[in-house]
């Protein structure tokens, strides 16, 4: 938009920019303060501060139990993603090239799960596992975690799956290549920056899940788990750091995740 | 345009050269019934079962019990209407915030700078919910830094942490990017053209707002309002650790049932509430929005 | 119907027939109905028609990536009604060329091969001979978004003749590029045609490509042929009204018949008078109406106009200026007009009275109204 601009409409703009930044600032502020307080040796979390100190910091990597529940955390978030993925391929590669009659109900049914608060969730699987008289454990968070990043997975490849070209799989099979052949070698690869991006995020909402992990476990805690009960049980300034830890690698998996994204879909399918 | 033109339609009506592909859905359709569909669906049949015991000792036959229970209890109410007040007032107050904000994404800032900004406005909420809840804590705690701050220019300290206030912020700020984003990705995709059209029709930028940007940003503020509800109707994490734990709301109560007493029938009472609530709202969210993007498409 | 694999005609000389091929798309559309043809070893046989006429339907159905309604599809002989596209031993190169984004260029022609599973060397050898048969090797490593789109539509072709397709099906090829180089490819493809001494099925709704590239066309309407014929046949003696105004401009007129004298109907065109033309059959009754159809650059002006079998006079009414030609609207004593085409330098002046005739040959009868045998 190159309009030309009343004098009002600039005073208009300086405000709404002064608002996005109000936004981003108290948005950020809070996990400054977190950054902040896990350098300062004090025990409370109260103003002024006390001294520089990376005690806390050292507290996580000598307290075993931080580490075993990142271990966990990584472990589920791991497995979570790559099952997710790898089924919520298949299923928007059937939605976006199948057609039976109800498609449209179903795949309104097939996304759900992530409409359905995490709290009920939980609740249902913890209640549905015991009538079963399965074990709690990190494969139950792992069952429990993929009820909502499958649909997630899945929404994420379909709309970039309907971004190919038809033509490019019709190449394929004209040249020879039979269905997981055309899948394999040509949608796949096409539909690689939704692959990455749903990795990403399906790892990033399971490590980050706390409150289905927090019905499905019992002895293993995952990472947020274990927050929680540092949380609710007497605080600890540990929390402090582990939780800067935790944003720090969060913003850089995003921006990671952004920075090659971006980079991907330029060079597209439909150039 | 010329395919679109001399290709007759094997879009709307493809045939399958290569056979129907409908069996790549099998996983997901049976993963979803095996453990979505059928979890819940036995949590909400539970809350027509009489209790008998505890846990999932249930008398036989059917009761509604339960439901008499929950209309009749002053504090179940209560606990309903909060999370049913809180998660109208995160909408609305989302609402009001993320349209300036979508708005300055979209047409304010530099071209250059937009991708990293929506990704500065979009990166806090890949970190975890519960650090993001607790950090809120900390900073609005009783004796916390922003009463520090406060009293050292003379003000408070104010009480927020532990009230339905300390709620609405926490979840305020999530809604808030939430629709934001939606606006945003319908803002972006109106045509320069339109704008340009009704600038040339003499539009000020505020009637040029009303008459083009807003109607066809509905559809997008109706998802993320919806999904702004549906998490500030469900959450149990940001009322706990903010709104403290006096106060319950519907997802404290449902805890409370199954933690402390493994009163499945009442948990499944208020799950069933719950649900209820979200889909009484969503039908008509999104009936209205398809038929608003058939309109513009 | 016969037994899929059984090979009716192994040693003959057609290509691709299709016998009663017809295509449904849900209820009441219809793309294409029920439609036979033959494709000759070796021929540049072109479907033309406007947009929905049913032949990008046509060539979908001989590559297998369209199923059909009913009807059979041959190649060499053998049934591959119900085989899949990869089991058939036919090419096709897409509108969009379909490139293959995350490959280069080397491996998207590769592609078909690796999945016929040659071996690689073998593999790399063909690439590298297609690729300097079409005059790409310079560019083997790069994508395809790196290329132009007469380079890409190269490597297209290239992608399929790398296989040796026994027919090769083209979907509006030249449709993306401009018009230089539109002219410079259509030679090209006609070179790579007799050079690769395979069937070429070209599907186009631009008539000069048709015209100009093609052994034989089959126009189409309606998921219909009107008629299939050599360039010629289709510009000169057009069967249909439809026909005779999709190749190019034509005077369509109605008549009736007065009579026949061995090879020569008499009409008698109410505007016209009485008028002669040279048809080899007529099976309408005396006194029925016919339609018959004249070409604009066949009427002859001024002096030789006089020694045509029909004559007519006529007013200049509009005069449009077409580069090497001139179009003039001729308006008749009747009030009706003629569309007349001539060269350049056969200037008149408007409202100048002219003299049009045209010979037995020029004027076509149309088939609609003439029940004609097959020739």
């Amino acid at each position: 938009m190159t309009l030309v601009r009343s004098r009002a409409e600039t005073w208009m703009d300086v405000l709404l920019l002064g608002g996005l930044a109000g936004f981003l600032g108290i948005l950020y502020l809070p996990l400054l303060v977190v950054g902040i307080f896990s350098f300062n040796s004090g025990r409370y979390q109260v103003l002024p501060l006390k001294e520089f100190s990376v005690q806390w910091y050292q507290n996580v990597w000598r307290d075993p139990a931080f580490g075993e529940a990142f271990g966990h955390s990584i472990l589920v978030g791991v497995a979570v993603s790559l099952t997710a993925t790898a089924v919520g391929f298949l299923g928007a590669y059937a939605l976006v090239h199948s057609h039976f009659p109800g498609k449209t109900v179903l795949s309104a049914l097939l996304v759900t799960p992530i409409a359905v608060p995490g709290i009920l969730l939980g609740i249902a699987l913890r209640v549905y596992f015991f009538r079963l008289g399965w074990q709690f454990s990190l494969f139950s968070v792992y069952l429990g975690h993929l009820v909502f990043s499958i649909p997630l997975a899945l929404l994420l490849m379909r709309s970039r799956l309907r971004q190919i070209p038809k033509s490019l799989e019709e190449a394929a099979w004209d040249l020879g290549a039979k269905r997981w052949q055309g899948m394999w070698r040509v949608v796949l690869p096409l539909a690689f920056p939704a692959v990455i991006a749903s990795l990403l995020l399906t790892f990033t909402f399971s490590f980050d899940e706390f409150i289905v992990a927090y019905f499905l476990t019992q002895f293993e805690q995952t990472l947020p788990i274990k927050i929680w009960a540092n949380l609710i049980t007497g605080f600890d300034p540990t929390v402090n750091a582990i939780g800067s830890l935790i944003v720090l690698s969060s913003l850089t998996l995003g921006a990671i995740a952004q920075v090659s994204l971006s980079k991907f879909s330029t060079r597209g399918v439909s150039s | 345009m010329r395919a679109a033109l001399t290709t007759p339609s094997p879009s709307t009506q493809p045939t399958q050269p290569m056979g129907n592909p409908w069996w790549g859905l099998l996983p997901t359709c049976g993963y979803l019934l095996l453990f979505f569909a059928l979890p819940v669906g036995y949590l909400l049949s539970a809350s027509f079962r009489a209790t008998q015991g505890t846990g999932l000792d249930f008398a036989p036959g059917w009761t509604l019990e339960h439901y008499r229970e929950f209309f009749s209890s002053a504090s179940n109410g209560i606990s309903y209407l909060r999370s049913l007040g809180i998660a109208l007032a995160t909408v609305a107050t989302s609402t009001l915030l993320a349209y300036p904000l979508a708005y300055a994404l979209a047409f304010v800032v530099p071209k250059s700078q937009q991708k990293f900004l929506l990704f500065c406005t979009v990166a806090p909420f890949w970190t975890s919910f519960v650090i993001r809840s607790f950090a809120w804590q900390l900073l609005l705690a009783k004796r916390g830094p922003l009463n520090g701050l406060l009293g050292k220019i003379g003000i408070g300290p104010i009480e927020i942490l532990y009230t339905h206030a300390a709620t609405l912020l926490g979840l305020t700020a999530f809604g808030t990017m939430l629709i934001a984003l939606n606006l945003f990705a319908v803002m972006e995709s109106i045509p320069p053209n339109y704008l340009d059209a009704a600038a040339d029709l003499g539009a000020r930028r505020w009637q040029s707002f009303w008459t083009v940007i807003f109607p066809l940003s509905l559809p997008g503020l109706g998802i993320g309002a919806l999904l702004t509800f549906i998490l500030a109707f469900g959450d149990y994490i940001v009322p706990t650790l903010l709104g403290g734990g006096l106060r319950t709301v519907l997802a404290q109560a449902m805890h409370g049932a199954i933690s402390t007493s493994f009163n499945v029938p009442r948990a499944a009472t208020y799950a069933a509430m719950m649900l209820a609530t979200i889909l009484t709202v969503s039908v008509p969210v999104l009936v209205l929005t398809r038929s608003r993007q058939e309109v513009h498409s | 119907m016969e037994p899929a694999a059984a090979p009716t005609r192994v040693s003959s000389n057609i290509s691709v027939e299709l016998f009663e091929v017809s295509k449904r798309y849900g209820a009441g559309q219809v793309a294409v109905q029920p439609l036979s043809l033959q494709v000759k070893q070796g021929e540049f046989l072109t479907l033309l028609g406007p947009s929905g006429c049913g032949k990008t339907t046509t060539l979908r159905a001989i590559a297998g990536l369209e199923t059909v309604s009913s009807g059979r599809v041959e190649i060499f002989g053998t049934d591959v009604t119900d085989r899949p596209p990869y089991a058939r031993d036919t090419s096709i190169v897409f509108q969009d060329y379909a490139l293959f984004p995350h490959l280069t260029i080397a491996d998207n022609i590769g592609f078909g091969l690796k999945m016929r599973g040659v071996g690689k060397g073998d593999r790399r050898r063909r690439v590298m001979e297609m690729l300097e048969f079409v005059q790409l090797a310079h560019v083997a490593r790069r994508k395809p978004h790196q290329l132009s789109g007469g380079q890409r539509q190269r490597v297209a072709l290239a992608r399929s003749l790398v296989l040796r397709p026994s027919v090769l099906l083209l979907d509006e090829p030249l449709g993306a590029l401009d018009a230089v180089l539109r002219q410079q490819l259509q030679v090209e493809l006609k070179r790579i045609q007799r050079l690769a001494g395979i069937a070429f099925i070209y599907v186009t709704h631009d008539r000069e490509e048709a015209l100009t590239m093609s052994d034989r066309v089959v126009v189409m309407r309606d998921g219909r042929i009107e008629q299939i014929g050599t360039p010629e046949e289709i510009y000169n003696r057009p069967r249909t009204a439809f026909v005779a105004g999709f190749i190019g401009q034509c005077n369509v007129r109605r008549a009736e018949v007065l009579g026949r004298n061995g090879s020569i109907v008499n009409l008698w065109d109410a505007e016209i008078g009485k008028i002669q033309v040279r048809s080899p059959f007529l099976s309408s009754a005396i006194a029925d109406t016919v339609s018959w159809a004249l070409r604009p650059e066949s009427i002859r002006t001024g002096a030789a106009a006089l020694d045509c079998t029909n004559q007519v006079r006529g007013a200049i009414a509009e005069k449009i200026y077409l580069g090497s030609m001139l179009r003039y609207r001729v308006e008749l004593a009747s009030g009706h007009s003629l569309t007349v085409q001539t060269p350049a330098t056969c200037q008149f002046a408007l409202q100048h009275t002219v003299q049009l005739g045209w010979d037995l040959d020029d004027g076509v009868l149309l088939a609609e109204d003439v029940k004609c045998a097959q020739p």
